[in-house]
Order: C-alpha cells, then structure tokens, then sequence
C-alpha cells in the first residue's frame, strides 16, 4: 500500500528534476564557454573531430582566440589547412571579421580574431583541408544570449 | 452562543483582513489608474543590468593614440574643438556640428559645412568604446576619423599648410602643441604662407602647392594635422555618458526598491522596456545591447535606399576606404604595434554586395537630445523610427536587410517610445 503512493511522487520528483536539469543545460549553458569546449564536434563524413579550447567566456563584442584541435581516425592530418566561415542564418550575414589561423602543431591550430557582434543563433564552418586534397567539413552551432 | 458568535466575528475579522489586504495588493499591483505594474523577474532585472551605466566597462585606451590618455592634449583638443580658426571660412568648428546642448549632435536631419552634407552628425558621447568611425566604418580610431572633416573641401575645408601657418603665427597655440607633440621643425616653416597646401584642397593651387613642398615639409605638415586630430581625440574621448533616469530605475529595482523604482519610470515606460528586453517579440537587443546601448557593430536595417533613391554603398565603401587610408592603425601616423590593430587585422572583406546597406549601430543613449535618427537622418521623430522598425520594407531578394515585421500595436509603440526617452543623461 505504501509502496503503492509513493511510486508516483518518486516519478514526479525524477520528471521534475530531468526538467529542472533540461532547462539548466539548454538555457545557462548558452552563456559558457563549456557549450563549445565540453564536446567533440565530427565532421560531416563522421572521420574526424574538432575540439575547442576557449580563453575566455564566448561573448558578444570581444575578440576571441581559440585552440582547435583535430583527431582523424586516418591519421591524414600532417600539413593539413584549416579554414573558417560562419555567420547567422536568420540574420543572412557572415561573419563580422576574418579570422587569422596559425598551424601550432599537427592537427593544432589557433584561431585568433573571431567576433560575435549580436546575440542569437550562430555557426562556424571549420574546413579541413587534407594532403590528399580531400576536405572535412565540421559544422558547430550555437546560440548566444545577450 | 456566546462563543459562536466570538468565533463569527473573528471570522468577521480575519475576512476583513484579508479583503484589506488584497485590496492594498491590488492597488499597490494596479495603482491609481487601474492598469497593472510590470512584474520583474531575476532574468528581467540581470538582463537590464547589463545595459545599465553601472556596468560600462572601463573605457579602452586606443593604442594608436599615444595622447589619448594626455590632460594637456585633452585640454588643447578641447580648445581646438571652437576653434573657428581650423576651417575655411574661420566661420566654423566641430562644435559647429557637433553642439553639446544636443549631445553633440546638431539636430539637423544632415550636417551642413561649408557644403550641404549627405551625413547626419553622430553623437561623440560614448564616441571613444567604438571600434569604428563614420556611419560606414572608413576610420578604425577617433583621431582618424578627425582628420576627415578637418580636410574634407565641404566640412572645414582647412589645408594641412593653413594649420601649420596657424601655429606658425600663434605663438601661444603653438607652445601648447610642441608642448604636447614636442617641438616643430622650424626650418620648413618659410614653406608655409598661409595660403591653403594640401593634398586635400579642392583648389588647384593648393595641390600644386603640396606638390611642390620638400618631403620634410610634407611630412611636418601631415604631422600637425595629426597631433590636433589626435589632441581632438584626446578631448572627445573625456565625454562620457552620465547615468540616466533607466540607470536609477535598475539601481532601485536591483536594491529591492520598487516603490522608489515606480517613482522613476511610470507603468508606460516599464511596459516599453519590458519589450525592450523581450528580444523575441521586438529584436531590438540583436544590435542596441550593452551599457552604451550599441554593439559597435555594422548592421543593414534596410536604409541604403537613399531617401533621393540612391544605392548607398555602407560599409561596403567604408571597408574599401579604410584599407587606402592614410592615417589607419598600421600607418607611420599610429602609435600602435601591427598586432595592435586589431580592425584591420580581422577586417572581414566583403563579396561584392555584402555589407553594403549596413551602417554602424548609435548608442540609444541621449536618443531625445540626437533626433533626427539614422544615417541620412531620415526620421525626424521617434515613432516614425518604431514604424519603421514595426513594419519594415520588405527586401527586394530575402536576406537584403536583416528586419523582419514586429507586429507591434500602437500602445506597444507609445510604450516603446515612452521608454526610450528615459535614456537621456542627467534625467
């Protein structure tokens, strides 16, 4: 009979802590840098992955340097390009500056000069130009909030 | 009995009570008019907070200015901004234009120098946080962007040879200046005779003139025009915005003082700011965010159609005319190191068409005392400004301009307009 009552009241509490928790991640994280750094970001083909090390929290207004780093399960990365490209879809516009990348090691690179002028719904295209002239696309999106 | 009837009085009593009490919290929420106070909650007030003055960041030094931060450049900048002696005609100054009883905009819909001018003057409150200059970001620093006006044929029309013949003759201004910029080459000054010689003149002599000159001429003179935009810089960045009757309010509200907070901004202006931050409903936070109430950025609301059905080119032209600029962050005239310049490293360059319509975002601040609003200075009013926003045009090929319709009523607007003149310094 106990058991009975209290089998709903301990789904409700599970319910409302996964909701509770659900709107935590979907609504601080926007504001952390953790959103972009805490995850690995694969390409389109799924053969590689990006990961992100930010200096400083991902805000409007400043300019931003980031280490990215790359893994390819081929091993294909040595004398690899990184290029960028981005923008805001709902606002039709690209990126507000052009960003410099420098090779720091295989697979390592340091973007320097990004800029988030506005809050809202962003994403950044990193190509991947390998030696044997084929590219890994990696798409990030994000949103930032004022 | 007795006891019952104790029991239906106190009951009496606490029904009482307690229609008191909803009536003391139902005045208090809807007030005397009979219309509700907005309600805020921690998101509202941490969002406010983040465009209040309390929270503007310590202004940035540019490094291409090794003056910026000088008292005696500031206080020579501040003379030479009345100076009427720096233009063509001695008849006009910056403060022609830029007139402090309108926060140092003029309050016409576009500047007029020594011609009719196409531009509405911006407001240099604030002016020194910006990353660029002009409404198309041809300049990336306040001294930069001096030097334009000062030369510019119909502005101040004033030759790189005027300026140095006027320190030549003002002995006092010109102990001012080497005593901020060090002292002047006096051998070239024979070169200099008053008449106007510069590269800039829309006079054939003047051209011929500087043709003419020695290098180290050239060079002084260019040098002088430098150090007075510079020392204009200096000045211009001490004008700093003083809080306003919003800051007060999110001071209060922030403090738990809503009685204090409701004596500050009526339920029209809260309403207003309430959509103000609802980004969602109004997008108005998209651009005009942070304690200056601009994100410094470039943005096309749809005005490049010029009001004479021209096509303006925006930032388009003025990523074009800052890369050939003479006097950029990476030239011999900045004291900045190459890394420093951080505009023109990153300048994003456009494909053709991009960028062109976008024009920079002005501050909300002081918005009252800087009609007419944009660029051409189109809108004389704040409502004509909400009606565009409210029902923009429609672009010619989806994603021309980054507005989309608001659907906003006319009391959101009344309220909309009512906020935004609480932004005024000193209020």
């Amino acid at each position: 009979m106990t058991t009975n009552t209290h089998k709903p009241n301990l789904v409700l509490y599970l319910g409302a802590w996964i909701f509770i928790l659900a709107v935590l991640v979907t609504s601080g994280a926007a504001m952390s840098k953790d959103i972009i750094t805490d995850q690995q970001w694969l390409s389109d083909s799924g053969q590689l992955s990006l990961r992100v090390v930010a200096g400083e929290e991902i805000v409007t207004g400043e300019y931003l340097t980031w280490q990215v780093t790359a893994t390819d399960s081929r091993n294909k990365l040595s004398g690899a390009v990184m290029k960028v490209s981005g923008g805001m879809r709902a606002h039709g516009h690209g990126l507000p500056t052009r960003p410099e990348i420098t090779r720091i090691d295989k697979g390592s690179f340091e973007v320097a000069g990004l800029f988030f002028n506005m809050p809202g719904d962003w994403f950044l295209r990193f190509e991947l130009h390998l030696p044997d002239q084929s590219v890994e696309q990696v798409l990030l999106e994000f949103h930032l909030k004022p | 009995m007795s006891n019952t009837l104790y029991l239906s009085r106190k009951r009496l009593v606490g029904v009482g009570s307690v229609t008191a009490l909803l009536a003391t919290v139902v005045v208090g929420i809807l007030g005397k008019t009979g219309q509700p106070w907005p309600v805020w909650d921690d998101g509202s007030i941490a969002m406010m907070q983040s465009l209040s003055l309390t929270n503007l960041k310590k202004q940035p030094v540019d490094p291409s200015n090794a003056f910026w931060n000088d008292p005696a450049a500031a206080a020579l900048g501040y003379r030479l901004f009345s100076d009427t002696r720096l233009s063509a005609d001695k008849k006009r100054a910056c403060v022609s234009c830029h007139q402090p009883q309108h926060a140092f905009t003029d309050g016409q819909s576009t500047a007029t120098g020594l011609a009719p001018l196409t531009r509405n003057t911006p407001t240099l409150i604030g002016a020194a946080y910006s990353r660029r200059y002009n409404w198309d970001g041809r300049s990336d620093s306040l001294w930069a962007q001096a030097t334009g006006p000062l030369e510019s044929a119909s502005e101040l029309g004033i030759s790189r040879g005027e300026l140095m013949h006027l320190l030549i003759t003002d002995r006092q201004l010109r102990e001012e200046y080497e005593h901020v910029f060090g002292p002047l080459n006096h051998n070239i000054f024979q070169h200099f005779n008053g008449s106007p010689c510069g590269p800039q003149t829309n006079s054939s002599t003047g051209t011929q003139c500087w043709q003419r000159l020695p290098q180290a001429a050239k060079q002084s003179a260019t040098r002088v025009l430098v150090g007075i935009a510079k020392s204009l810089a200096a000045y211009q960045a001490t004008l700093k915005p003083v809080t306003s009757r919003f800051d007060h309010f999110v001071t209060q509200l922030s403090q738990g003082q809503i009685t204090h907070a409701r004596e500050l901004m009526s339920r029209s202006e809260q309403r207003g700011l309430q959509l103000f931050l609802d980004i969602e409903k109004t997008q108005c936070l998209n651009c005009h965010n942070g304690p200056l109430l601009s994100n410094g950025g470039m943005h096309d609301i749809g005005t490049n159609l010029s009001t004479q059905s021209t096509i303006e080119l925006g930032q388009f032209l003025g990523v074009l005319l800052l890369q050939n600029s003479e006097f950029k962050c990476d030239t011999r005239y900045s004291d900045a190191l190459p890394e420093q310049c951080h505009e023109l490293r990153f300048l994003q360059n456009r494909n053709e068409g991009e960028g062109r319509g976008a024009f920079k975002v002005p501050t909300l601040r002081n918005l009252v005392k800087t009609a007419p609003y944009m660029h051409d200075g189109r809108f004389h009013g704040l409502s004509e400004v909400l009606d565009y926003y409210n029902n923009p045009p429609l672009p010619d090929v989806p994603g021309a301009h980054e507005l989309k319709p608001l659907a906003l009523t006319d009391a959101q607007l009344k309220d909309m307009g009512a906020f935004l003149q609480t932004l005024s310094d000193a209020d």
